[in-house]
């Protein structure tokens, strides 16, 4: 008995790790991207705005939380990963990076889909197009402008005047 | 206990079936979320500062600067239920929530409030000697502070023994721009004392950080007078009677040849701090801190039995390293150096080292975050040997030593969009005893709608054991005037320690309310219920014959050994925060807090007495205006009030007792900045004039304080 006793420990552990990760918690970040959305040029006439997350096997646990907490925000949450991702963008409206994979962001420009991730190197580096981090305890927003463009959007002077935009 | 538990875990998970469970953040503006503040002190990861289960305030950077605050006792004036009284220009003593003179010895008095925790950066700075926090052993400036978070109520099952009637936790410098850059900063006073600060860093590409800083500061004392345990009364030093017998030629500050440098002087302090710090990604990263000190701290207290003017000297050395990858958090961190008050009795050296790792696990919507933590505390002192009446002023090489091993458990539970469950619970297991000292909290939280939370905690603490209550070994003290002869005037006492002595402990209910009352106010209000018990102090229980030291005749000298009191105190009381924003330009916050403290059980007994409960001011409150006027002056008014307070100062069977009035703090603060590089400030501090804060000590007067600061 004492053995099975342990060796549930053990799976419970291992069922335990990787979870949430960010620096800004996952309802505050869901309640962010659906309001920047409805500041976007294409997207603030839809009324059912569909997020994609994109995940890997090392974030599957994240990936899973994330979809609870932006359920409540988005008509449909999906989830897919980076092999996955061709195959399926088309039906999503956002692309949501894990922060390990938003390097993989470009691929949202061939299909004209917004990315966003809670980043902020990645925004800097041109990879994704909205990142969310924390500066002096405030959550701050970060847009490349550029690939704004590239992905075919466009966000609203309101938005762009409180966020650090990067070219 | 259980039963409560189940109690709390039904009633959560039925109301969240009962009640709607639309997420509050979701009915914010994105301007209102912008203004969230995130902080990680409150439950150990990132969350919403207004969803935080305990009562904790923040204060930042820029309200600090504003306020003209030049140490970090000051700047925490501004936060309700903590209550700052300085003692001599640049001293301080600090209390959360009062029990003022209760958690002190009173048969061993000290000027440190010894239950509440203070941390730097989670390296906890914490004096294992006799208990309490040295604010001048700090070494670092109010300008190496980005943040303070401060915890009210017991937080030991998250931080660990001590933390029993809060938490002061500063946050150094964490946000750099790109590059390299320079800050500096001189401030001059009109009655001599001066500080200068500068610090530099250098951040390169997201992924390395450097900081250097250093500070030096020089305050003097501003009062003349010293109080007489005889008269009771405040004297100049020729017309001083002290306790102790002495001749008329010799002076109250004159004994066993004690130096002061300048007995003027109330502050000098210098230090140097240095960091460097490598982000893996935005959230991982590693750390190594190591920091230098001396200080030099004169009071107007008798806490060496012999001077009206207690002198306080230490130096100090501390490394931390720090390190967050994938969750699992990993800190350890030394700190060691001497502290020297003027007689051998108190003199020691210290090497205090702790360890903490902590993983956190996501079962469903569930964080269990079991810690692991481990300290040693190695204290060498003149009162850990057994001679008897030992002249020598030496620290001795032998040191003592206190470890603790400790595992600790805590619980985030959100049971929906609303409502949430919070407990903690931590173990010590020290090698002084077999017992072991348990902390905990519990507590529900309500977001009734994105404006307002309502929030439940109960939280029980312990006191950690100290090196001076555990090893007195035939410490004695001897009252031995020079110019007699041995016979006529020897006075002495022995003390011993104690290693099963029970952990002072507390109880505490606290229940509280946010609220956003408008787009311009918020307002926090927390009711609070506590009890402490298990006090333990020195008590006479005989006599001891010498019959070798001086030999025949025979010396009989009262011995002291330290015991568990029946005393038990508790406390009910309320503290409010209200911030109104007028305009962006005009910013209003009132704050303060009124309790009553109860000696529920007197201790008997003693012949040391007493405890009084009205050593903590009734009330404590302020306000403040912040009021940007054009676009480069930026002016800071506060005005604090606290209530009445009575002392007395018990040693060696002398009662002394002493009131300090009610009395104001009116600061006002003028910074204008001259370019985007430089500014200059002028601090009008203490504009109600001369009063006294702290009992025995110096009157605190004006100061009118400039200052410049340059950086790039």
């Amino acid at each position: 008995m004492k053995k099975y006793g342990w060796l549930i420990l053990i799976w419970l552990f291992f069922l335990s790790l990787g979870g949430d990760n960010f620096l800004i918690p996952l309802r505050i970040q869901a309640a962010m991207f659906s309001k920047i959305a409805s500041h976007d040029g294409v997207l603030k006439n839809k009324d059912r705005i569909r997020l994609l997350i994109v995940f890997d096997k090392s974030t599957e646990q994240l990936m899973k939380d994330c979809k609870k907490a932006f359920a409540p925000a988005f008509y449909q949450v999906g989830e897919s990963t980076l092999d996955k991702l061709s195959s399926v963008i088309n039906e999503y409206d956002i692309i949501y990076f894990m922060p390990k994979l938003a390097s993989h962001a470009t691929v949202c420009r061939k299909y004209n889909k917004l990315s966003v991730a809670c980043v902020t190197m990645a925004v800097v580096n041109g990879d994704v197009t909205i990142g969310l981090g924390v500066v002096q305890d405030l959550p701050r927003l970060y847009v490349n402008i550029s690939n704004l463009e590239r992905e075919g959007h466009s966000l609203s002077p309101n938005i762009l005047q409180i966020a650090k935009v990067y070219k | 206990m259980r039963r409560f538990v189940w109690v709390i875990l039904s009633i959560s998970y039925l109301s969240g079936l009962l009640w709607s469970i639309d997420d509050p953040y979701l009915e914010m503006s994105l301007e209102e979320l912008f203004n969230t503040n995130i902080v990680i002190s409150a439950s150990k990861r990132p969350e919403d500062l207004f969803e935080a289960p305990m009562d904790i305030s923040v204060i930042r950077k820029e309200e600090i600067r504003n306020s003209g605050a030049n140490s970090i006792p000051e700047a925490l004036k501004l936060i309700p239920g903590i209550i700052v009284r300085e003692q001599t220009p640049g001293n301080y003593d600090v209390q959360i929530r009062g029990f003022d003179t209760a958690t002190t010895s009173l048969m061993v008095p000290t000027p440190n409030c010894s239950i509440i925790l203070v941390m730097i950066d989670d390296r906890i700075v914490y004096d294992y000697f006799a208990g309490g926090t040295f604010w001048e052993m700090l070494g670092i400036d109010i300008e190496d502070v980005e943040k303070i978070e401060v915890v009210r109520g017991p937080a030991s099952a998250l931080y660990g023994p001590n933390a029993m009637t809060g938490v002061i936790h500063i946050i150094t410098n964490t946000y750099r721009e790109e590059g390299f850059h320079l800050f500096s900063k001189i401030n001059a006073n009109h009655v001599n004392s001066r500080d200068a600060y500068m610090r530099m860093d250098y951040r390169h590409f997201e992924k390395y950080e450097f900081t250097f800083s250093t500070n030096v500061s020089q305050q003097y004392r501003t009062d003349e007078l010293y109080f007489s345990t005889v008269t009771d009364q405040y004297h100049e030093v020729d017309d001083l009677s002290t306790i102790l017998l002495h001749s008329p030629e010799m002076s109250a500050l004159d004994y066993y040849g004690i130096s002061y440098k300048d007995q003027n002087l109330s502050l000098e302090n210098n230090a140097i701090n240095m960091s460097a710090k490598y982000h893996i990604d935005e959230k991982n990263y590693f750390k190594f801190d190591l920091g230098f000190q001396k200080s030099r701290s004169q009071k107007a207290y008798y806490n060496n039995f012999f001077t009206p003017l207690s002198q306080y000297k230490s130096k100090g050395i501390y490394q931390n390293f720090q390190m967050i990858y994938d969750n699992f958090y990993f800190q350890q961190n030394y700190n060691m150096g001497y502290y020297d008050n003027n007689f051998y009795w108190s003199k020691y050296a210290y090497v205090n080292y702790n360890l903490s790792v902590e993983y956190p696990l996501y079962l469903g919507k569930s964080i269990i975050r079991p810690g692991y933590h481990n300290r040693s505390s190695q204290y060498a002192s003149r009162l850990f040997t057994d001679v008897l009446f030992d002249t020598s002023h030496d620290i001795p090489n032998q040191m003592e030593t206190i470890t603790s091993n400790s595992v600790s458990l805590l619980l985030d539970y959100p049971v929906n969009q609303k409502w949430r469950f919070v407990s903690g619970f931590r173990s010590e297991k020290y090698n002084i005893k077999n017992q072991l000292s348990n902390s905990f909290e519990a507590g529900i939280t309500y977001r009734a709608d994105k404006d307002k939370l309502f929030r439940i905690m109960i939280s029980g603490a312990e006191r950690s054991p100290f090196m001076i209550d555990a090893f007195s070994n035939k410490a004695s003290l001897m009252f031995l005037d020079p110019v007699l002869t041995v016979t006529d005037s020897l006075v002495g006492v022995i003390f011993y320690g104690n290693k099963t002595l029970p952990f002072l402990r507390n109880y505490t209910f606290d229940c509280g309310v946010r609220s956003r009352l408008s787009e311009k106010s918020t307002f926090d209000a927390n009711f609070f219920y506590t009890i402490l018990d298990q006090f333990s102090d020195y008590r006479n229980n005989g006599y001891y014959i010498d019959t070798i030291t001086y030999g025949t005749p025979v010396y009989i000298y009262p011995y002291f050994l330290s015991e568990v009191k029946s005393m038990k105190v508790d406390q009910t009381g309320f503290n409010y925060t209200l911030n109104y924003d007028f305009y962006t330009s005009l910013k209003f916050k009132t704050y303060g807090m009124l309790q009553f403290t109860n000696e529920r059980i007197h201790a008997n007994g003693y012949d040391y007495v007493d405890f009084l409960a009205d050593s903590t001011p009734m009330l404590s409150a302020g306000y403040t205006f912040n009021i940007r006027a054009f676009s480069d002056l930026n002016i800071f008014a506060q005005h604090n009030f606290y209530s009445r307070q009575k002392f007395n100062f018990s040693s060696l069977k002398i009662l002394s007792k002493t009131t300090i009035k009610a009395y104001h703090n009116i600061n006002l603060n003028l910074i204008y900045e001259i370019d985007d590089k430089q500014s200059i400030s002028l601090y009008l501090k203490n504009l109600e004039g001369k009063h006294r804060e702290y009992p025995f000590t110096d009157q605190i007067c004006f100061n009118a304080i400039m200052g410049y600061t340059f950086k790039f």
